[in-house]
């Protein structure tokens, strides 16, 4: 494989890393709200 | 990688050096720049919240009320935990994490370098808004001082003035730097090690590492979620946290600590990566036991996620939630117990010398070791109705952090800046820091179990004069800690400025106890290393 073809498949392979951890992350800020609704449902 | 750097226009400065003029640091991509700037803002950070802490002091040396107002007294107390958490320890980390994995992979530098850029100066915007909290109240549209400690618990972080709302937009900031930092950290290590760097040759810093960002990721936005409920209470009618509109103000405790206690970790790990380089390379020995203590930490990790409700215990859960959880914390001592053991099996019959970064690791097992038991006092539900909310508390927590993070942190500072500065720092003054810092730690908050144990509340102004010895003695104690860390400040500076010359490597013992990929480059490091993926053992 060519140099640059090396590089431009790590970048991608970086983008997709950071990009699923970052939906990861965003995912997290949900929990509070499923807890939440598990409280409500739990009779408060 | 290099593409990347070309494509950024860097070619110029990849080939002559760092830029010049202020324009370095702003639009910095380097990752050596910008560790060098996480930990510079964590110093000031660390003298700020000091600062805090010693009139917090001042006004503890006698009862009665002496210098501060009540709110104040309360809004320091919680300025003081959120600068140190989330200002100079946190970001300390980070800042050893962005100088040190990329050398110590074998990578060019982080994978993300404009993320790196932007989770730095989130921090400074993060750290303004911060300190206005503070300010905002001494103004008439100000309301009243964010006096909740930490914890930020309702119905009183629902009731105080405007600083509340700089406070959650501060913890808001600061979480996106430390998950975007955790991305940039976590993707590095998977994607940027040196190609014969396999997953089990990696330095124990960098596994360390590995479990924080994962455990960052994780735990952040679930304060954020929960700091984001606080501010629709505030505002926006909603009753998440008010019983009288339905809401539960427990439910805020449970979310703030579910991220909160595994925030323990995040602040610990960093420095037992840190233990991890520095024991073997000064008891001249490789590390004893590396995989398990990787094990190891990755148990800490999950373990620590899932007994937050500790902190909770008097809020009056069902019988089986409490045993759960106070079993679940004293299993914590097994891994930490068996991490230290790693530790001092790997000095065990070693060659050891003392130098300042050793001596910092001895007196970190040593009194780490002793938060690690008042903390299992504290995991037993009947004991922790006592202990709960008194100065035993405080005692315990800051043996856990000031050894279990901040001293590390020291030791991390003496053992890396000749590779960093390329001048040696004066031995001599590293010691009588090493001692002074340690000796005036133990004064500040040995006496603090004792006036616990006999019911001296927390994050109070005044207290009953039975308690005036104790606190007199710890605050006096707490002016000799707090003055000590100008001393760092200064061996800092006077190493950067100049000094004996320091070897590319090092510490002698380095080649046998950690002999690394940090060590081949020279000190300090020109401003690329790596361009070429280095041969690994």
């Amino acid at each position: 494989m060519k140099e640059a073809d090396k590089d431009e498949k790590l970048k991608r392979s970086n983008m997709t890393l950071a990009l699923l951890l970052g939906v990861i992350a965003i995912a997290g800020t949900l929990i509070p709200y499923f807890y939440l609704s598990g409280a409500i449902a739990a009779g408060g | 990688m290099s593409s990347a750097v070309t494509a950024n226009g860097h070619d110029e400065a990849h080939h002559h050096g760092p830029p010049k003029g202020i324009g370095r640091w702003l639009f910095s991509t380097n990752h050596k720049d910008i560790g060098t700037m996480y930990l510079f803002f964590s110093l000031i950070m660390l003298l700020l919240g000091g600062a805090m802490a010693m009139l917090i002091r001042a006004e503890l040396f006698m009862p009665g009320l002496q210098l501060l107002e009540p709110d104040l007294y309360n809004n320091l107390v919680t300025n003081h935990a959120l600068i140190m958490v989330f200002g100079a320890v946190m970001p300390a980390g980070v800042g050893l994490a962005n100088w040190m994995i990329p050398m110590m992979i074998g990578a060019p530098d982080m994978a993300l370098p404009r993320l790196n850029n932007l989770s730095f100066w989130l921090l400074p915007m993060a750290a303004i808004m911060l300190v206005s909290s503070m300010i905002v109240p001494f103004f008439p549209f100000g309301g009243g001082a964010v006096n909740t400690g930490w914890t930020l618990y309702p119905p009183l972080s629902v009731q105080a003035g405007m600083g509340m709302d700089l406070v959650i937009f501060t913890v808001h900031i600061l979480g996106i730097s430390s998950i975007l930092g955790s991305i940039n950290i976590i993707t590095t290590i998977v994607n940027m090690r040196a190609p014969d760097m396999t997953w089990f040759k990696l330095p124990i810093f960098v596994w360390a590492w590995l479990f924080t960002a994962f455990l960052l990721i994780l735990i952040l936005p679930v304060l954020a979620g929960g700091v984001t409920m606080l501010l629709f209470d505030r505002h926006f009618g909603t009753s998440f946290f008010d019983a009288a509109g339905g809401g539960d103000p427990v439910l805020f405790q449970h979310l703030f600590w579910f991220f909160g206690h595994p925030e323990v970790y995040v602040l610990l790990l960093p420095s037992i990566g840190v233990l991890g380089m520095i024991i073997p390379t000064f008891a001249r020995k490789p590390l004893f036991g590396y995989k398990p203590l990787i094990f190891f930490m990755g148990f800490l990790a999950i373990l620590g996620m899932v007994v937050w409700a500790h902190h909770q215990y008097t809020i009056g859960m069902s019988l089986n939630t409490t045993t759960y959880f106070m079993i679940g914390t004293i299993l914590i001592s097994i891994p930490v117990g068996l991490m230290l053991f790693n530790f001092m099996c790997t000095m065990w019959r070693g060659s050891m010398t003392f130098e300042t970064p050793m001596l910092f690791a001895i007196s970190i097992i040593l009194m780490f070791s002793f938060a690690g038991v008042t903390g299992v006092m504290l995991a037993v539900v009947p004991a922790d109705l006592q202990y709960h909310d008194t100065y035993f508390v405080v005692a315990h927590f800051h043996y856990a952090l000031i050894p279990g993070s901040v001293l590390g942190l020291f030791a991390a500072t003496f053992y890396w800046l000749p590779k960093w500065t390329g001048n040696m720092y004066d031995e001599k003054l590293g010691k009588i820091f090493f001692w002074w810092n340690v000796i005036s730690f133990n004064i500040t908050f040995f006496p603090q179990h004792f006036s616990g144990l006999a019911g001296m509340p927390r994050r109070i102004v005044d207290y009953s004069g039975q308690f005036v010895e104790f606190n007199v003695i710890s605050s006096l104690g707490a002016f000799m800690f707090g003055v000590s860390h100008l001393l760092f400040a200064y061996i800092i500076i006077k190493t950067i400025r100049g000094g004996e010359k320091a070897p590319d490597k090092p510490w002698e013992g380095g080649q046998i106890g950690t002999p690394g990929l940090e060590w081949t480059v020279s000190s300090p490091p020109p401003f690329h290393t790596f361009e070429t993926p280095p041969a690994v053992k």
